[in-house]
């Protein structure tokens, strides 16, 4: 299928990760210092220059680059001053591929193929992250305009970088 | 040599001819052909011969529900059990019969029904009872008679793909029910997958000469199919086969595309709309199993569909009105149609005149109480049904059966559906439709096209309604040539002869077969069923079921109430197709350090190590054997530097003001009193107060906890510790995973601060400054790390992490910096022989699952003083045993590793008492080293104990289960 010849898969490098995990009274601190809500689960916002995942019911991932961290490191760590919160630097345990094409029917026939989650424009808009499976690994999916990122678990890189060559070699 | 390829007709390509190989004879077919129509145009009469009686049997069906057509794919390549029904024609294809030794022709396995009188039902269970030793005799035997298909050595080079998908609503079959219901559901704007098995939509319509919107039936269905492809959000399969509904609205289906590809599809849909049709019933008359028998379905499929006549002279027998047409038809197709037995004594003119003008002789009110033959009908013996005796022989080789149709009900009873005995159409039909999956067209026993095509358009447009849309507005086509079915409810048909009569062909159960069971008081469809073994061959019984359920029911006095349960697949899938879409390497998902590559280029042997991690074993040198090189890497470790790569250790960090309250809870050991900076080994219990997992748990701040778990257990510890605090108590604690994250070398042995040293470190190794079980965070070579004084080795040993992104660059720098000094990569080989030495426990060795602390000697790790602790109560109930405690074993003669897993016995007793955990050659003792859980261990200390071994016995002495340095001085230094 010529649609799929279009899809390319990179793995952006030089992105910080952080791990925050808050109680209800660490959230509202953090919203009142930054001036906008958390996300909620399978939402995406945004912290200062962060993009925000809403992971669980009381965690968010951090997406920055990573000569922003220092700065948002301190200004979360001041913020929950006080408060049930965890701030913590996971940029090592995950790597990202970013999968592009021209169309989300292009990535999700490479998706499909071994992720559960309905990934069409309609049910998975840009804006979105989710927490899934990709064949036998656990992977997290935020939708942009024109890819999806998949943040895997850093030792399945390898695994899932064999993985998506092979699922988009097919056809 | 009776089936012959029609002079036209069918939808092949005649000019594309096909070679292919059967048994060995070769053969020609068209593009278009299935194998087996290619075969009955080849006049292949004999395609397999039965399971247990080996009786010939031709094809009965030209359809999935085919019984007797399996084959043996032998090129292009093997594979077992394939419906030759099903099977597209390609070159070269080569295939060969079951069922057949020597071969299907002249089988010596036909002596079985020459004996079939004492081969009755449940034969199995009353011949090879006893005597129960002979069983694998008796096993061999009956492998050798059944046949069935060989599983061929090569793998099959088939590209498998799996993909999943969503829709609004999954429409399964595109015959005319299915299409309007497709069609309504994508008018409405819904994304609708229609999958189909054939390669072209229609389902049965091609098969008769109905007239739909003033068209012929089949270009209409293609005119349907085609718009619907144009619809936004559609999506037709087709040669895809729905093989199951697994929980509400998730289905599988296989699509094969060709020989060589294949793609699994795992479909979730919010609505469903079944339209799956209906399987021909086979007759219940004498003989009914003779090849030349065949359905009436299957005939006119053969015709319409692949332009080949299953027989030179052909007789229908049926008993309802749409057999007219269908023989009409096949006359029209070129079919030689001699005669019609029509069961029913009322038979409507016109259509007697129908076939008469078209020379086909209609028989009303009779039967066939004989067929001749012996491998191929040659004649049949009618009788009137009310007089017997008046018989009277017709010439044929074919004799085309309908007996009515029972709907295939799969799908919808999968799904949750119930199923109904409904009399008008002598079949089961769905009881009622479910919320989310209706069910439309013949699924239901509807027989009229018209009334087909509204239940379809319907079923579609509830399906929308259900979802919220307004009702799709499609116009119902108009059909011509629908007549009233008018069957008659015909369950067995006379047998004056007192011939067989047979319900499943391809395990040879008859009806005398269902009655006999019925005696020995099997009154239930399924135990009948697994009795008899009806309904229980590779066809999954799909022509036998409703015929079981109309005899065993009478048989057992009572009204049929169900069908065996219609588990899936519905047709046979390959393990490959379900498996084998991670080719190669991607079947499993490996993990891997940052140093994995170091370690292969570094020529490690590289082996699983539990939670799909793959680490080095050992760095043999050129030449070296796998024993000297764990030897020369211990010896490193003891007196000079080595280091191993520790990365896969699960990590976790406990954040929280209620922290130390929850470590102390899931931990036996106390932990809540460490000062920032020091660390303990700790036991976590489970509820039972056996060990779950153990590891060291450093305080890293006030309300900051860095705890390790044992690799195998990092997913099950946390999702366990997440659990107790999601579920079981509110407390003020989050944990972060944290093993990623982090790289880790651990340099051990009496020159590792030296080496730690020179790579440079601003840390102050001096042991009074940095003790054994404290934690340090500064710079190791030039990079920022954290570094824990913990020891599984018994030597001086630093654990260096750093982030995962400068593991490499830490390892390279510390190997280099002790490359004076000696230092040796070491691998989980020589790990496991330091462990051994040392008396630590390894999970899944001493830490069995039925271990606790005070069997392992780990009372020092008990803190019974705390409030609390998971396992505790346990631990004080079972406080005095009994307990089969850990011990040493020294083999008596030094040289014998004993074998791990080895059962030790004491004094003259039989059985064990104990069995050996680990065992090793230590070089540092020069001797073979063993640990061991035995009943009453310590108060067997010093005694003699036997081991089992491969052959033989072997003897040991009792010993502490710490053999080098038991004060551990060393590790503190």
């Amino acid at each position: 299928m010529d649609s799929q010849a279009r899809v390319t898969i990179t793995e952006p490098a030089g992105g910080a990760l952080v791990d925050l995990r808050a109680d209800p009274a660490a959230q509202r601190a953090i919203g009142r210092r930054f001036g906008n809500p958390l996300p909620d689960v399978g939402d995406t916002g945004a912290l200062a220059t962060a993009q925000v995942l809403g992971i669980g019911p009381d965690q968010w991932w951090l997406r920055l680059d990573a000569g922003a961290l220092p700065a948002l490191d301190a200004a979360l760590r001041q913020a929950c001053a006080g408060e049930h919160a965890a701030v913590t630097e996971i940029s090592d345990a995950h790597v990202t591929f970013r999968i592009a094409a021209s169309s989300r029917d292009a990535i999700e026939q490479v998706l499909a193929q071994g992720c559960p989650l309905d990934l069409s424009d309609e049910a998975f808009p840009a804006g979105e992250c989710a927490g899934t499976v990709l064949g036998r690994v656990p992977v997290v999916l935020v939708a942009t305009h024109g890819a999806i990122d998949l943040l895997v678990d850093r030792t399945h890189a390898a695994w899932c970088r064999a993985w998506l060559r092979n699922a988009s070699s097919i056809d | 040599m009776s089936g012959h390829r029609l002079a036209t007709g069918g939808r092949i390509d005649r000019a594309t001819t096909l070679p292919f190989t059967f048994d060995r004879r070769a053969l020609t077919g068209h593009a278009g052909d299935t194998l087996a129509s290619a075969l009955l145009a080849n006049g292949i009469d004999v395609i397999a011969r039965s399971f247990k009686l080996h009786r010939p049997r031709g094809f009965v069906s030209a359809g999935i529900d085919e019984p007797n057509g399996f084959v043996q794919l032998v090129a292009p390549y093997g594979a077992p059990n394939v419906l030759a029904t099903t099977l597209p024609l390609a070159a070269d294809i080569a295939a060969r019969s079951l069922h057949g030794w020597p071969g299907t022709g002249f089988d010596l396995g036909a002596i079985a029904d020459l004996l079939h009188p004492l081969l009755p039902a449940g034969f199995y269970y009353k011949t090879f009872m006893s005597p129960p030793s002979a069983w694998p005799w008796y096993e061999r035997l009956i492998r050798r008679a059944a046949g069935l298909g060989r599983v061929p050595a090569a793998p099959a080079p088939v590209c498998t793909e799996r993909r999943f998908a969503h829709c609004d609503v999954l429409v399964v079959g595109a015959g005319p029910a299915g299409l309007m219901a497709a069609l309504a559901a994508a008018t409405s704007g819904l994304r609708v997958i229609l999958a189909d098995a054939q390669p072209t939509p229609g389902g049965l319509l091609s098969d008769h000469r109905w007239q739909v919107e003033g068209d012929d039936a089949a270009a209409w269905a293609m005119q349907v199919a085609l718009t619907f492809d144009a619809m936004p959000g559609a999506r037709r399969l087709s040669r895809t086969t729905v093989t199951g509904c697994h929980g509400e609205g998730f289905f599988t289906a296989v699509e094969q595309e060709e020989l060589h590809f294949e793609r699994l599809w795992k479909i979730r849909a919010r609505q469903v709309v079944l339209a799956a049709g209906a399987f021909e019933r086979p007759m219940l008359f004498p003989d009914n199993d003779q090849p030349g028998v065949m359905l009436l379905s299957g005939v006119s499929a053969f015709a319409h569909r692949y332009g080949v006549a299953a027989g030179r002279r052909v007789v229908v027998i049926a008993c309802h009105a749409d057999a007219y047409a269908q023989a009409c038809a096949l006359r029209d197709a070129g079919v030689h149609v001699a005669a019609l037995v029509d069961v029913r004594d009322r038979v409507p003119a016109r259509l007697v005149e129908d076939a008469s003008t078209r020379g086909i002789e209609v028989i009303g009110g009779q039967t066939i109480v004989k067929v001749h033959g012996d491998r191929r009908v040659t004649a049949i013996t009618v009788a009137p049904l009310d007089a017997l005796h008046a018989e009277r022989t017709i010439d044929c080789d074919t004799v085309a059966m309908s007996a009515g149709w029972q709907p295939t009900l799969h799908l919808h009873s999968q799904a949750g559906g119930r199923m109904r005995f409904d009399p008008r159409v002598h079949a089961f039909v769905p009881e009622a439709p479910l919320d989310w999956l209706r069910t439309a067209g013949s699924v239901n026993g509807t027989a009229s096209l018209g009334d087909c095509l509204r239940e379809g358009l319907s079923a579609g447009q509830s399906a929308a309604g259900a979802l919220g849309r307004p009702i799709p507005e499609v116009r119902l086509p108009h059909v011509f040539g629908d007549e009233p079915l008018d069957l008659a409810a015909v369950a067995e048909l006379p047998n004056p002869r007192r011939r067989r009569v047979f319900v499943d062909f391809q395990h040879d159960v008859t009806t005398d077969d269902l009655r006999l069971a019925a005696r020995e008081g099997y009154r239930s469809i399924e135990h009948a069923k697994r009795y008899t073994t009806a309904g229980m061959g590779v066809d999954q019984g799909k022509s036998a079921h409703l015929n079981v359920a109309l005899v065993q029911a009478p048989a057992a006095r009572q009204s049929p109430s169900t069908l065996p349960t219609l588990r899936p697949p519905f047709t046979p899938m390959a393990f490959g197709t379900i498996a084998a879409h991670d080719p190669g390497p991607l079947v499993r998902p490996t993990r891997e350090t940052p140093m994995s590559a170091w370690h292969r280029d570094h020529g490690a042997v590289m082996y699983e190590s539990g939670a799909n991690w793959r680490r080095p074993g050992y760095y043999p040198r050129a030449g070296e054997s796998m024993a000297s090189a764990v030897a020369r890497e211990c010896r490193a470790v003891r007196e000079g530097v080595g280091i191993y790569d520790s990365s896969p250790l699960g990590k976790v960090l406990v954040d929280g003001p209620d922290a130390a309250a929850f470590l102390d809870r899931v931990y036996a050991t106390r932990v809540g009193n460490l000062a920032p900076g020091r660390g303990r080994y700790a036991l976590m219990l489970r509820e039972d107060g056996r060990v779950f997992d153990d590891g060291v748990v450093f305080r890293l701040a006030a309300d900051r906890f860095w705890i390790t778990t044992t690799t195998g257990n990092a997913d099950a510890a946390l999702a366990w510790l997440e659990y107790l605090l999601q579920c079981v108590w509110p407390m003020r604690v989050f944990l972060t995973p944290v093993s990623a994250q982090w790289a880790n070398a651990v340099v051990c042995g009496p020159l590792a601060r030296v080496v730690l040293q020179a790579a440079g470190t601003d840390l102050d190794l001096a042991p009074g400054a940095f003790p054994f079980m404290a934690v340090r965070d500064g710079t190791v070579a030039g990079l920022p790390a954290r570094v824990f004084r913990v020891s599984f080795t018994g030597e001086v040993s630093y654990e260096v992490n750093v982030r995962a992104r400068d593991g490499l660059a830490l390892w390279a720098a510390l190997i280099e910096a002790g490359r004076s000094h000696g230092i040796e990569p070491v691998g989980s080989e020589a790990n496991h022989v330091l462990r051994i030495e040392k008396g630590y426990l390894s999970t899944g060795h001493e830490v069995d699952g039925m271990a606790d602390p005070l069997d392992l000697g780990l009372d020092r790790f008990i803190t019974m003083d705390k409030p609390d602790f998971i396992g505790r109560r346990s631990l004080e109930v079972f406080r005095n045993g009994p307990r089969r405690e850990l011990v040493g074993l020294l083999s008596t003669d030094p040289a014998t590793v004993l074998p791990e897993g080895a059962q030790v016995l004491v004094d003259a007793e039989t059985h064990a008492r104990g069995f050996v955990t680990a065992a090793v050659a230590s070089p540092a003792l020069g001797r073979a080293i063993a640990l061991a859980l035995l009943d009453d261990g310590r108060a067997r200390m010093g005694h003699t104990v036997r081991i089992t071994m491969p052959r033989g016995e072997t003897t040991a002495s009792v010993v502490a289960p710490v053999f080098f340095d038991p004060a551990g001085e060393r590790l503190r230094g």
